[in-house]
């Protein structure tokens, strides 16, 4: 086999990364040529957009501490996704989270590591307990879940508003937020000079775990038979409603996790008066890494890394931080576009079932 | 007649997720001739012709239409070279009329932006008398019988001016009397100078009405030539690569314990509506059962409420010795009941799952696959590879999705799963419709072979009374969700007497029928 053959070969194998690679290029080409009519700066635009993000430590961390939120966002809608429900739920159990942490955090009193611990499990649960809501009343009511998901986060965001305003907030303050919480409750930051926190080694757990179930373990193959075909799964013996349900109780728990450990780890106190946006990017993020755990983080950074170059950008030039969400939002139709370089895919193809075994 | 109307030449098409569907065919067609493109599923007859017709582009390879070389870039380009297609799955407006789906794409006008409608009818009587295909102009299209569509696709195609008609398996879905019909309308269609392009792989009806032949397999030209001097076992060799064994060569047996019973089986649907109305049998090990019966007569619903998809509404289900009736589907395949479903693109397989997925799902959380939770990957692919050989799955890789493959290797990934399974007994709901010759006689094969070598109850559901009456050693028939006749031994019946139970228009005696439940 010649090297462009197997160059071919690879190509072909990868190809979905390739396509993601070109779209987030195509993207920004597009964005540019808008930013070189209407910026008097258009190359400082591209340059904090593109290596703005790791000038400095302080920038670098941002992306990092960024990624944490939207990977255990993403690993929840993977979950979600693999048993085929669009459950946007996560949005609320990140954020009902955050109030969850913040009564432990005030009210309980344990030893350093083991409260946080304590504290990150409570909240997994109650974002579990959040999500199988609507999950539950899909599959008993056939209530769609779309609907349901979208109503309860904003149920979620009042609750969680209320809790603060008239509960949990520190009156002395000038904004609505609680006290901050003790030392014993938080994640210790690990990069001098950035927030950097000890919850991207919990990210990075999640990941693999997620992972693990998903692919390695009998509860993972009932759950992705169940989503690939309920009918089939069901014909072959799989509980399927059981499995559904499981799944995305456990794709609560990433969002409750992630709630908990940005509010421990980055903000310190709870001062969440509006929806993060966390769980819709984490469809965003499922959705390109093909619900796939382990593509996650790599998806996760990518749009960190945009986030982050885009607030650079911003602070430092004539250009708005919105044009990043039109970088995103280009980004995800040219991937949602599924024809795009299909001809050059397929022109490979040919080549390489022409040349090789592949015409039988 | 040799003057060539068609010369497709050399064509190569490759789908996207890499399978060859033609290469280097080649097709001669000339005038006034009926044309045979003879294939199993998944020879690349569809592809070739979509191609004719624009839908698909070709790698490479040249159409000529009267000697000129064209580009057919989409349909609408087909239709004005001359082109008509005739799908099987009829391309029509169900609640518009027969007139109405006539002259759509080609509106006679009236003043203004009105649609001359007298003249529309005119035009549709014209063209049934002068091609003998007389339809009612006022009728609906959803209320005329299979073969009137058939006509009306016919008919639209000529009024669009086509001088070569493709007809896509036209007979699958007509009845002998229909079928009749249709052959005296294409041999007066040849006659007048149309040329017909004639896909089917009934062999019988090929020789019957075509004159020339040319066979696809796997992609490519087998064999083309006068029809005059084939035998539908020469044409069958050709197109499924060796001689096909049409006899079963089915050995009588004694049958040994009991393997399934059933008592007054009852099923009431959502229309509250009795579809299995007290149906009573029993199947012996080694014993092959067969259940004529008209499409929904309940014959469908006995096979899912054993299988366990279905909750009877009453009756006993006894499994060996075990009493089944209320255990779930999980339970009822480890007691040792396995399933081939009806519709396998719905319950028998998961088209995006990779084959070696849909071939372990029903065993992957077994002690052999799996140790505390976690799955044993090898053993899995190992298992999968197995299967793949033993049932001679095609297919390029063991990870690709089970949807690319074709109907006949999807249905044999299922066979090889529910033979494989440890069954007792094998509920094989239509396991050959819509397949190739080739893997339906496999399938069949393998049927007798379970039976007899393994010692396992084979409940057979099937639409095809030849199949039914070859493969089973003893039949029941179903009307109205009721068991109307038993014949212990199906060497003793034809088909014709089954069709007489079928229609209702015999039932035997209570007592007769009762010996099913021996």
């Amino acid at each position: 086999m010649s090297f462009t053959e197997k160059m071919r070969k690879t190509a072909i194998k990868y190809f979905e990364a390739i396509r993601v690679a070109f779209a987030v290029f195509l993207a920004i080409a597009i964005i540019m040529v808008v930013i070189f009519f209407v910026s008097d700066q258009p190359l400082d635009v591209l340059y904090w957009l593109v290596v703005g993000p790791v000038t400095t430590l302080r920038r670098f961390g941002t992306v990092i501490e960024l990624l944490i939120p939207l990977g255990f966002c993403g690993l929840g809608m993977c979950m979600m996704f693999q048993v085929n429900r669009f459950n946007m739920s996560c949005e609320g159990a990140f954020f009902i989270a955050g109030s969850a942490t913040a009564i432990l955090a005030l009210y309980l009193d344990l030893p350093p590591i083991i409260f946080p611990l304590v504290i990150i499990v409570v909240s997994a649960l109650v974002g579990g307990c959040v999500t199988i809501v609507p999950a539950y009343i899909n599959e008993k009511y056939k209530a769609h879940i779309v609907v349901s998901s979208i109503m309860l986060n904003y149920v979620l965001l009042y609750l969680g508003r209320f809790l603060l305003i008239h509960w949990l907030k520190d009156p002395t303050f000038s904004y609505n937020g609680t006290p901050f919480f003790p030392e014993n409750a938080l994640l210790t930051r690990i990069v001098p000079g950035t927030r950097i926190h000890t919850g991207i080694f919990i990210l990075i757990a999640a990941v693999i775990v997620t992972y693990i179930l998903l692919y390695k373990t009998k509860i993972g193959y009932n759950m992705r038979y169940s989503g690939q075909n309920a009918a089939f799964a069901r014909y072959v013996g799989i509980n399927t409603k059981k499995s559904i349900l499981s799944a995305q109780f456990i794709g609560g728990m990433l969002a409750g996790m992630g709630g908990a450990i940005e509010c421990m780890g980055i903000y310190q106190q709870l001062n969440w008066e509006v929806q993060l946006g966390y769980g819709f990017d984490g469809m965003l993020i499922a959705i390109i890494a093909k619900n796939n755990p382990l593509l996650v983080p790599v998806v996760a950074f990518i749009l960190s890394y945009l986030r982050t170059g885009g607030d650079l950008v911003n602070r430092m030039t004539d250009v708005p931080t919105e044009f990043v969400t039109v970088i995103q939002s280009l980004v995800v139709i040219f991937i949602a576009a599924k024809s795009l370089l299909a001809t050059t895919r397929h022109r490979m193809l040919i080549k390489d079932s022409m040349s090789g075994k592949g015409a039988n | 007649m040799s003057d060539n109307v068609l010369l497709m030449n050399k064509m190569t098409k490759v789908y996207p997720n890499g399978f060859v569907a033609n290469k280097d065919v080649t097709l001669s067609v000339n005038r006034g001739e009926i044309h045979a493109l003879l294939g199993e599923n998944g020879a690349g007859k569809t592809t070739l012709m979509k191609m004719l017709f624009g839908f698909e582009r070709p790698e490479s390879g040249q159409i000529f239409i009267e000697g000129k070389e064209v580009k057919i870039k989409n349909a609408l380009e087909a239709i004005h070279l001359g082109i008509g297609m005739v799908h099987q799955h009829f391309m029509l407006v169900p609640s518009m009329t027969v007139t109405e789906n006539l002259i759509l794409g080609d509106i006679p006008r009236g003043p203004m932006f009105t649609i001359d409608s007298k003249k529309a009818v005119e035009t549709c009587i014209e063209l049934g008398k002068k091609y003998n295909m007389l339809l009612d102009p006022q009728m609906r299209v959803m209320d005329l019988s299979v073969g009137g569509k058939q006509k009306l696709e016919i008919l639209k195609a000529l009024l669009h001016g086509a001088k070569i008609l493709i007809l896509d398996e036209p007979t699958a879905v007509l009845t002998p009397q229909e079928t009749g019909e249709l052959f005296e309308t294409l041999k007066m269609l040849a006659h007048d100078g149309h040329t017909i392009i004639f896909i089917s792989h009934k062999l019988d009806e090929v020789i019957q009405i075509c004159n020339r032949y040319t066979i696809l397999r796997r992609g490519r030209v087998t064999g083309t030539g006068n029809i005059e001097s084939e035998t539908p076992s020469s044409l069958s060799a050709m197109m499924v690569g060796r001689e096909i064994d049409l006899d079963m060569h089915k050995q009588k047996t004694e049958f040994k314990e009991k393997v399934l019973e059933v008592k007054d089986l009852v099923y009431v649907n959502d229309f509250n509506k009795k579809v299995v109305n007290g149906v009573s049998f029993s199947i012996r090990a080694g014993q092959i059962l067969g259940i004529a019966a008209v499409e929904g007569n309940g014959q469908n619903e006995v096979a899912e409420i054993i299988a366990g998809l279905k909750k009877a509404s009453a009756g006993q289900t006894t499994l060996g010795c075990v009493d089944i009736t209320s255990q779930n589907i999980r339970k009822r395949r480890e007691a040792g009941v396995a399933y081939i479903p009806e519709d396998r693109m719905v319950d028998g397989c998961s088209a995006t799952s990779s084959i070696t997925d849909n071939l372990v799902a029903d065993r992957f959380f077994k002690k052999k696959f799996s140790k505390k939770g976690f799955i044993n990957k090898a053993a899995i692919e190992k298992e999968a590879e197995e299967l793949i050989e033993e049932f001679s799955v095609l297919c390029m890789s063991k990870d690709n999705p089970i949807g690319a493959l074709s109907g006949g290797n999807i249905q044999k990934v299922i066979v090889a799963r529910e033979f494989t399974s440890g069954a007792k007994l094998v509920i094989a709901n239509q396991p050959t419709r819509g397949i190739d010759v080739g893997a339906a006689e496999y399938i069949r094969h393998r049927l007798i072979d379970i039976s007899r070598e393994s010692d396992v109850g084979v409940l057979l559901v099937s639409a095809d009374l030849v199949e039914l009456l070859s493969v089973s050693d003893s039949l029941i028939v179903m009307v109205d969700g009721k068991i109307s006749a038993y014949f212990p031994d199906t060497t003793q019946v034809d088909e014709y007497m089954i069709g007489e139970y079928m229609l209702g228009v015999k039932r035997q005696t209570e007592e007769e029928i009762g010996g099913a439940l021996q």
